[in-house]
This record gives structure tokens, sequence and C-alpha cells, in this order.
């Protein structure tokens, strides 16, 4: 027995220790014979142009070797790798691709990929330029230096801190190379092993940096690249879209087919069309059939707009109702059978006089205009029992009281008496004016306000290019601008401001000039006159406007066409057939076209300012208004001349189109423009009108404020149209067409709020360089450098050590 | 000192390392429980200012997988910029211009909070089908142990604590883990027996390892591989829901009165602005194709990756003698 004997252990023990000899000796013969493979591995170098070639052929890898990795199911762990960048690349196309889906203009969904496409090239490019390159520059090597390793695999060389093929691959050349450029001594023992450990080091220190600041870099830059982009951007894209919008128009009738194809748009209203034909055929008139074509043929869009909410067609429900009546059987209806359940329990007399009650409450109902429904003719009827005493007294008329028969007797009463056939075609007269008109009008409406809201984006990408150069032309500092913008009294602030603005440089000559070629300058460039329009070969928004509106008009006049002659007949009279016959009127595309429009005018507002400043310098003014006076029997008040400067500098500066008509032209307006208006121009209580025509003289057919808007309005507007303006103005002018001074205090607002968010950020990303640029300074200390020796000496560096000093 | 290897008494004394005995003292497979998967998360996130600390020192123990781990600051730190960027400075643009600002601002934090959630979702799919289909869990952790090397002057060496996925490469799957845990339970092959049957071998195999093994290699790399694609579509989806305009009438958490009351009204909230704008969302024609796209890329990914894995016909297996021996 060997066991727990000390001796047996000891021998156990020795045949342990000679087999572990013999191993170790086995072991280090092996060492002897077997050398280290030649490594398979090199360095790639490549200039900039030819590693973006190569970023592009290896996306063109990793996607053959994706396809490979799922079909075979092969691939290594560094390709598995890079399949996650691919994939977040494509990942980021379709976020971009997704989010521009929902974005309103060409710029703002173009700026989606370039925001994706920025965000990745900052991920990117952030190492380069901000580590990269400055450890170059300090130490002599690029830590990202991309390195082929045995396996095939293209991989940064100090990626894995652990492993690192360089070592292999860089030539004892190439690493004396880098000692020399970090100054290591060149007696050091090992040179070559501790400046590899040197680069090691470092590009740790720099992968761990660059972690640490991407986070922060990759955001920050994207964000302030594409804001410049953006800018840059804007009227580019604009003219791109109106571009694309005016070459659409002859397509317009493909692409109202198409949408009559999409049913998921007419789902609603051609189920209710089918209920209401189907009750129809079966001799039941629907309860409420005006109310509900009413809304079924309402022209108004079914898609919604954010900017276009006028609809271009009104048709309301008395327009329905005439066209119902127009349809429905004329002769008279057989009320028998309800007459009978009315009255049948007190006796034939009295049945014969329900019924004649009802068939004169039939006949009064269309002298009327009425609808002939059951409940309106129990209503026209209770008032005919109440000015009837027989009537009155007789049991059966008592159920008329409330105005409403008892629901069994009415149930009789719908759709009684009314001609079968007659209520077949009627039938099929609205599926007829349904399929042949409403739905067409209602295709067209859709892809109208589709366009128009590409021009409104044309319009709102143009109009802030321009005011820009506005606030820009009229010599605003930062400092203007932080001061208007935190100053307590906004509105006078700004007001004040710009007076002393606007007066300065109309009293310069050459500001004057500066200021309106500046102008001028604007229009050219985003081709917003047109003059200059016609010059560039291009057309204006208001142009393309014009034709889109023109062609969609013609398209719905030509919808008559599919009607029979008498259908058509049925329709006369109303919108609906107005509409057939003149397509948009007039007022209708121009109230479209005012938000539009108001951009192509903003900067000729703009000269007008100044223009008008200098006329009322050169004394050209007060002559235009004695002239003006004289005309509209005004005395002027020589003491006020320079109050009603001031006011017409408000309503030339600050008022929108709506307020020039009514804000100060119509009487009991507020009392105090009424008593300045009076004061200003002596004109009695209700003598407003001259007011009116005065600011037109001054601010539209004068040479001040040329407006096309405004004029195309003075002279088209009756009063009736004048207070329509009233009451949707807020809505209309909300965005667009606001005066010079509300797009300056916009303008204002944006400048301000770019600048402090450029000040935060930009500042951030300033910060973010500094650290990263100086923290690389002290990068580099080896922490085992007390293992390296200088030859004939004991030590090297020994502040080196653990980085202690 | 060169080292004289003639005799034996020349091996110095005490140079293997001694290790405290124990389970912890090796790398071992982790029994997973609901929070294994967070709790790993919170260790890493732990740990990252001393991975930090490490890595600006240029220390010779920072390995991969702590690069890895400080890989994800960017994702963290980004996130929160973004949110910054369109949201810190909303409340003093003044009036409307904060009013639209603050919009685009919530769709933007909802935007960045649903792309993760939508990777994560992606993956986890393909990760949850893969492991019901075959039996292989690709999330399976392990617990590494790792002594370091001395490092700088003064410093001693210590041991320290990873968390990693036993088929985390699929060139190097943790074998050797995996034949350990079986031989705890007393069958070294019980991993692969189990898997073997779910390959639709009746039998029990004489060697199923050399049959397993090559084929989790497949669906993990297949597996990956759908990875890389599907959570990103996913990813699209979150953000497509983000920017719908229900997001950005998001309710203003400041606005109510107490902390208490916003808290409570917060995922009656979360849960309405999530129906309206996942419905909105589903109206338009990208979002239709896309809600459907990141389904099918799922359900595609999973049997893509689990296409191979049965047997083509259940037969015993022998052992293949021309293989060299492959353990570690």
């Amino acid at each position: 027995m060997l066991n727990n004997n000390p001796q047996n252990v000891q021998t156990v023990s020795l045949i342990q220790r000679l087999k572990d000899k013999n191993v170790f000796e086995q072991l280090m013969k092996k060492h002897e014979k077997v050398t280290k493979d030649t490594p398979k591995g090199r360095l790639v170098v490549e200039n900039p142009i030819e590693e973006l070639g190569s970023s592009i052929v290896d996306t063109g890898r990793d996607v053959a070797a994706l396809g490979k990795a799922l079909t075979k199911g092969e691939a290594t762990d560094t390709q598995l790798g890079r399949f996650q960048d691919l994939g977040m690349k494509l990942g980021g196309a379709a976020i971009a691709g997704v989010l521009a889906g929902s974005r309103a203009t060409a710029n703002k969904k173009l700026m989606e990929f370039i925001g994706a496409g920025t965000f990745f090239s900052t991920m990117a490019l952030w190492p380069k330029l901000s580590i990269d390159m400055p450890t170059k520059f300090l130490y002599g090597f690029n830590p990202h230096q991309k390195v082929i390793d045995s396996n095939g695999d293209k991989k940064a060389a100090w990626l894995v801190n652990q492993f690192l093929p360089i070592n292999d691959i860089m030539t004892k050349e190439d690493v004396n190379k880098v000692a020399d450029k970090m100054g290591i001594p060149k007696n050091l023992e090992e040179r070559e092993e501790y400046t590899k450990e040197k680069m090691r080091t470092i590009a740790l220190q720099d992968n761990t940096l660059w972690m640490l600041s991407a986070g922060i870099a990759a955001p920050t830059f994207t964000s302030l690249v594409c804001n410049r982009a953006e800018e840059a951007l804007r009227v580019p894209m604009a003219n791109r879209t109106l571009k694309g919008v005016d070459k659409n128009i002859p397509n317009i009738e493909a692409a109202a087919k198409k949408a009559m194809g999409n049913a998921e748009m007419f789902k609603a209203n051609d189920s209710v069309i089918s209920e209401v034909t189907t009750s129809l055929r079966n001799g039941v008139v629907p309860e409420g059939l005006s109310e509900t074509l009413a809304k079924a043929f309402s022209t108004t869009s079914n898609v919604q707009s954010a900017t276009i909410r006028n609809s271009l067609l009104v048709d309301n429900s008395t327009a329905v109702e005439k066209f119902v009546s127009s349809i429905m059987p004329s002769q008279m209806p057989d009320f028998t059978a309800l007459a009978q359940k009315l009255a049948g329990s007190e006796g034939e007399e009295a049945v014969k006089q329900a019924k004649e009650l009802y068939e004169r409450a039939y006949q009064s109902a269309v002298t009327g205009n009425l609808s002939t429904d059951i409940d309106t003719l129990t209503g026209v009827a209770k008032g005919m029992v109440q000015s009837n005493k027989a009537l009155r007294q007789s049991n059966w008329a008592k159920q008329l009281k409330s105005g409403k028969l008892p629901e069994n007797i009415r149930a009789v009463g719908i759709g009684q008496g009314y001609d079968k056939e007659a209520l077949k075609a009627a039938a099929d007269k609205i599926d007829e004016v349904y399929g042949a008109v409403i739905k067409p009008i209602q295709a067209y409406n859709s892809v109208f306000e589709g366009e128009v809201a590409k021009l409104n984006g044309v319009s709102g990408e143009k109009y802030a290019s321009v005011t820009k150069t506005m606030l820009d032309s009229l010599g605003f500092t930062g400092e203007d601008i932080a001061d208007l913008r935190n100053s307590t009294d906004f509105g006078d602030d700004l007001f004040n401001g710009i007076s002393k603005k606007v007066q300065a440089t109309a009293q310069d000559d050459k500001a004057y000039k500066r200021a309106m070629e500046a102008l001028d300058r604007v229009q050219q460039k985003v081709g917003l006159t047109q003059s200059a329009s016609k010059e560039a070969g291009k057309s204006t928004v208001g142009e393309v406007f014009d034709r889109l509106a023109g062609e969609v008009s013609s398209k719905i006049k030509g919808l008559k066409e599919g009607l029979s002659a008498e259908t058509r007949a049925s329709l006369e009279g109303s919108d609906l057939g107005k509409a057939l016959l003149e397509g948009y009127s007039e007022h209708q595309v121009a109230s479209s076209k005012s938000s539009i429009i108001s951009v192509e005018s903003m900067a000729e507002r703009m000269k007008g300012m100044l223009t008008l400043e200098r006329a009322m310098q050169d004394g050209s003014f007060e002559k235009k208004l004695e002239q003006v006076a004289g005309e509209t029997g005004f005395s002027l008040d020589s003491d006020s001349v320079e109050d009603i400067k001031n006011l017409c500098r408000r309503v030339a500066w600050g008022s929108s189109y709506g307020d020039a008509m009514n804000k100060y032209g119509i009487s009991g307006n507020g009392k105090k423009y009424q008593t300045v208006i009076n004061t200003l121009f002596n004109c009695t209580e209700g003598e407003t009108g001259r007011w009116q025509q005065a600011v037109r003289a001054i601010s539209a057919e004068g040479s001040y404020i040329p407006d096309p808007a405004l004029e195309f309005r003075v002279q088209n507007a009756p009063e009736a149209y004048a207070q329509e303006i009233a009451k949707t103005h807020k809505a209309k002018f909300a965005d667009f067409g606001e005066s010079a001074m509300g797009a300056l205090k916009k303008q204002v607002n944006q400048v301000y709020n770019d600048r402090k968010w450029m000040k935060v950020f930009g500042g951030a990303a300033a910060a973010l360089v500094g650290v990263t640029l100086i923290s690389q300074l002290f990068f580099g200390k080896v922490r085992n450098a007390h293992l390296y020796k200088v030859k004939g000496q004991d030590n090297f560096q020994k502040e080196d050590s653990n980085g202690n000093k | 000192m060169p080292l004289d290897k003639s005799t034996l008494s020349n091996i110095p004394n005490n140079t293997y390392l001694i290790l405290p005995k124990g389970r912890d003292s090796e790398d071992h497979i982790i029994k997973k429980r609901f929070d294994t998967g967070f709790r790993i998360m919170a260790d890493k996130c732990v740990k990252i200012p001393s991975y930090t600390k490490e890595g600006m020192e240029g220390s010779r123990n920072f390995n991969f997988q702590k690069f890895l781990t400080l890989g994800m600051i960017p994702n963290f730190i980004g996130s929160a910029m973004l949110i910054t960027i369109s949201n810190a400075l909303n409340g003093s643009f003044g009036g409307k211009d904060s009013f639209f600002a603050a919009k685009n601002g919530r769709k933007m934090a909802a935007g960045v909070i649903l792309y993760a959630l939508g990777k994560w979702i992606g993956n986890k799919i393909i990760n949850k089908g893969v492991e019901a289909t075959t039996g292989i869990d690709l999330d399976m952790p392990y617990k590494k142990i790792i002594h370091e090397l001395p490092d700088g002057k003064d410093n001693k060496a210590k041991t320290s604590i990873e968390f990693h996925k036993v088929f985390e490469s699929s060139a190097f799957p943790r074998w050797d883990l995996i034949n350990k845990k079986g031989e705890e339970n007393g069958n070294r092959y019980e991993y692969y027996d189990k898997l073997a049957k779910r390959m639709g071998y009746k039998e029990e195999l004489n060697a199923p390892d050399q049959v397993v093994q090559p084929k989790v290699r497949e669906v993990i790399v297949k597996a990956t591989a759908a990875k890389s694609l599907s959570p990103f579509i996913w990813a699209a989806v979150g953000c497509g829901i983000a920017a719908q305009e229900p997001v950005g009438g998001f309710m203003k958490f400041r606005n109510r009165v107490t902390f208490g009351e916003a808290a409570k009204a917060l995922p009656g909230e979360i849960l309405r602005v999530g129906k309206e704008s996942v419905k909105s969302f589903a109206k338009t024609k990208t979002g239709k194709v896309l809600m459907v796209g990141a389904v099918l890329s799922s359900v595609l990914g999973i049997a893509n990756s689990v296409s191979g894995f049965k047997a083509d016909k259940p037969l015993k297996s022998t052992i293949d003698d021309t293989r060299a021996h492959q353990e570690f």
C-alpha cells in the first residue's frame, strides 16, 4: 500500500516531479525548434481620397459578407461587428425617410437626409480631426492606423488593447521614426519595445478620449452644421419645389383621377350616398335628406392643410336643399295611409279631413320652398290646425299639438305617398351628380390644396430668407437685437427702434442706396419680383399659383359635360351649378392666393418703408398729403402733420392687408382710431369712408407702398368682401401675410433665438474641441517606465513610472 | 537573468499563481433570472468610471470588453445631448417660438427613447425566437474572473469580474464552460444532448458536441447578422411613432400642481399619447410599410437563423476521427 506512508508520498512526489521535468524539457525543445510564423498582416497606408474609396469598397464587401452570413451562416467576429455599423447606417437612412415623410417642405425633407448623413459623417470625422491629427502631430503616429491582420480582417491597429497585431507588422525603422518624434533617448535599452508601449498607451488614451467626447461631438456638430445648411439650401430648394409644381400643372387631371381612386378618402361619403340611394330606391325617403347630402356633397377639402382652410367652393346646405327639392317628385304625395293611421278611429270624415290637411301643408311647404319631409309637414299642419277652430276641436288633430307626430304614426308618414318611380329617378340623379361632379371636385380640391400647400411652403422658405436680409439691410446689430428682444415693451420699443433705423438710413444717401440695393439683391436672389424672375427664366410663386388655379378651374368647368341636360338644369341657381359654370370664382382664388403672394410683396413693402421715410424728409410726402386732403375734402392742421406722418408710418409699416381695409377703415372700430381719424382728417362721424380712401391713396395707389394684394382688393373689393376679410384675417395673416413690422418683430425674435442657441451650443462645441486637444498634450506616460533602462544607468525617467513625479 | 533549464532545481519556486479555491476563482455560467440582464447592465454602468480611469491611464489591463463598455458612453451622452439640444433653451425663446420648439423638442426626446426601445425589442424578439425554436439562449451569461497584471510600479495585481455571453463570439463560443456546467450535473454532454434532441435526433448521440457545435455556430452567425438589420427597422418604427403630432402635445410635467399628481398622471398620459401616435403612424403609408417590415424582418430573421438547425435525417452519429480534438 502506497497510501499515507510519508515515504510513499515522497515517491509519488518524485514521480510527479520527474514527469513535470519531462514535460518541461519537451516544451523547451519544441520551443527551440518551432519558429514564429511571418505575420501575413500589413499596414493600410492610404491618403484621404483612397480612404474614402476603400470605405465605399469595404461597405460593399460588408454587404456581400452579410449576404453570406445570412445564407450560409459564415462570418468572422470582426465582420459580425461591422454588420452593426452597416445596419446603423441603413437604419439611419430609413429613419430619415420616415421623418422626411412628415415634413412639409422639400427643404425640410432634404434636411432629414442631410441630418442623418451629417451625423454619420461627424461620427467618422470627429476622431480623425480632433484626435488622430493632433496625435500624429504631437507623437508621430496615427492612433487609428488601419491594419489588415493575418486573418484578413481590416481593423484599427490599437482597437484591442491586449492584442496588437501592429506590433508584429511595424518595422524597426517605422518604430524608431516614431521614437525620434517622441524624443525617446537613442541609448535606451529596448528602445523599440518602450516606443511600442508608449504608442499603446497613447492609443488607448486616445480611444478613451474618443468615447468620452463622441457623444457630445456628434449631436452638437450635426446640429451646428445642419443649422447652417438649412439656411443655405432654403432658396434653391424652394425654387426647385416651385419648378416642380409648375411642371406638374398639366398632370393635374391625372392626379385628380388618381385621387378619385383613393378608396380611403371617399369611404365615408360613398357609404352615405349608397345608404341614401338604396333607401330611396326602396321607396323610403331618408330622414334629414338635405343635411345628409349636404355633408357628403361638401366640396371643402377632405385633406387637412395647415395653412389653407378657405374652402374654394363653398356649397352650403341651402344649395343642396334646393337641389333636393328640385329632384324630388313634384306631384302631390298620397297621404291616405297616414290619415288612416292618424284619424282612422274617428270615422271616414276625420280621415278625409286629415288627408286634406296634409295635402294643404304639402302645397304650402312647396310654395314656401320648405322641405317636404314628414316633420316639416307636421309642423306646417300644426300651424293650420291652430288657425282653424273646427280642426282645433277634433280629437285626432290634438296629436299634432306638439308639432311632432307620435312615433308609430310618424313611421307611416315617412316615405308615404311618394311615387316609387320618381324616387328611383331621384336616387339616380343623386348618383349621377355625386359620381360625375361632386367626387371629381373633391378630388380636384384635394390635389389643388396639396399643391397650394407646397406653394405656401415655398413662400415660407423664401420669406425666411428675405426678412433676414431686411434686418441686416436696416443696419441692426446683434446688440440692437438683444436690446429689442429683452425690452419689456417689445411692440413700442421695436417701433421706435425701427423708426430710428429707417430714418437714419433714409437720411444718409449712401446708406439708403446700400439698403435699397441689398433689398434688390434679395429679390433677384429669390426671384420674387416679376422682372427679376423673367430675366432668370423662372416664374414667381404667384404666377405659378395663377396657372395652377386656372387649370383646376377649367377642369372643374369641364365637369358639367358629364351631366345630362336634365340634371344640369336641376343644379342651376345653386353654388354648385355656378362653380360648374365658372370654376373657382375670382375672389375665392384671391383669398387663397393672398397668403402666397404676400411674401412676394414683402421686400417691396420694406423698400416702401424707406421710400416713404425719404419722401417725408424731402417734402414730397407733404405735397401728396395736401393733394389727397384736398381731393377728399380735409383741412390739414399743420400742427398735427408730424402725428399724421407717424400714423402713416404705423399704417404703412405696422398694418397687415386686412388692417388697412378694416382696422382703420371700419366705423365703430374703437374710439381711439375714430378720434385720430376724425382729428387728423377732420371727418365728421360716419365719414370714415374718406379715411379709407386716404389710406388707399397713400398706401396703395401712391408709390410708397406698392402692394399688389392690396391693390387687387381695392379694385375688386365690395364692402361685403372687406367684412369677410375682417372675419378671418387673423388666421389668414398669421403666418405670412403680416406687416413689415410684424415680419421684423418675428425676425428679431428668430435672430435672437438663433444667436442664443448658437452661443450655448457653439460654445459647448468649442469647449469640447479645446478640452480634447489640450488633454492630448498630457498623454503618453508609460506606467511601467521603471522597467526600462538607459544604457549605463540604473533607471529611466523616474518621473514617468506610475505617473508619479 | 537567463533561465538555466538544464536542471530541474533551477525552476524558480512559487512561479505558479496561487488561486483561492472555490467557484468564483474561475469562469462559470451563471443562472439566469428575470433581472439578470438588467443587473449585468447595471454592473457595467457602475464600472464605467473605473474603466474610464484605466483607459485614461493607458493601463495594460484595459481589455476589449472594457472598451466595449466605454462604447456605451456615446450612446448615453449622445442621447442626452440630442434631447438637450432640442429642449434646453426652448423656454427662453418666448411665446409662439417656445411653443413650437417645445413641440419638436418633445418629439426629439421621444425619438431618442423610442429608437433605443425599438432596437432593444428587435434584438429581444430574435433572441427569444431563436431560443424558443432551437433551445439556444444567445444571451446565456457567464461570469468571467480576470486575474489582472500588476501595472505600474506600486500597483498590485487584482482580480476583477466581468459578465460576458457564452455565445458572444461565433469563432470561440465558450464550450468549455458549457462542458463544465454539464460535468457539475454529471453529464458533460448534457447541453449537446438537449440540443441534439431539439435538432431531431431521437436517440442519444455518441458525440453530440461534434454535431451540435457547428450548428450552434451557424445559428450565432445568422442570428447576429439578422440582428444587425431587424432592430434598426424597429428603431425606425420607434422614430416614426415619435414624430407624430400627439407626441408634440405630451403633457408638461411642471404644469401639474404637485410632483405626486404629475407622477400619477404620467402613465395614463404615456398610454394615451402612445396609443394615438401609433394609430396616427399606422395611417401613413411609410408607417404601414415599416410596421409590417419590422414584424416581417423579425419573423424572417428567426426563420433564417434556425433554418439549418434541424437534422437532415435523425441518424446516430459516429465519432469523426479525422477531426482534431477541439476543447478549450
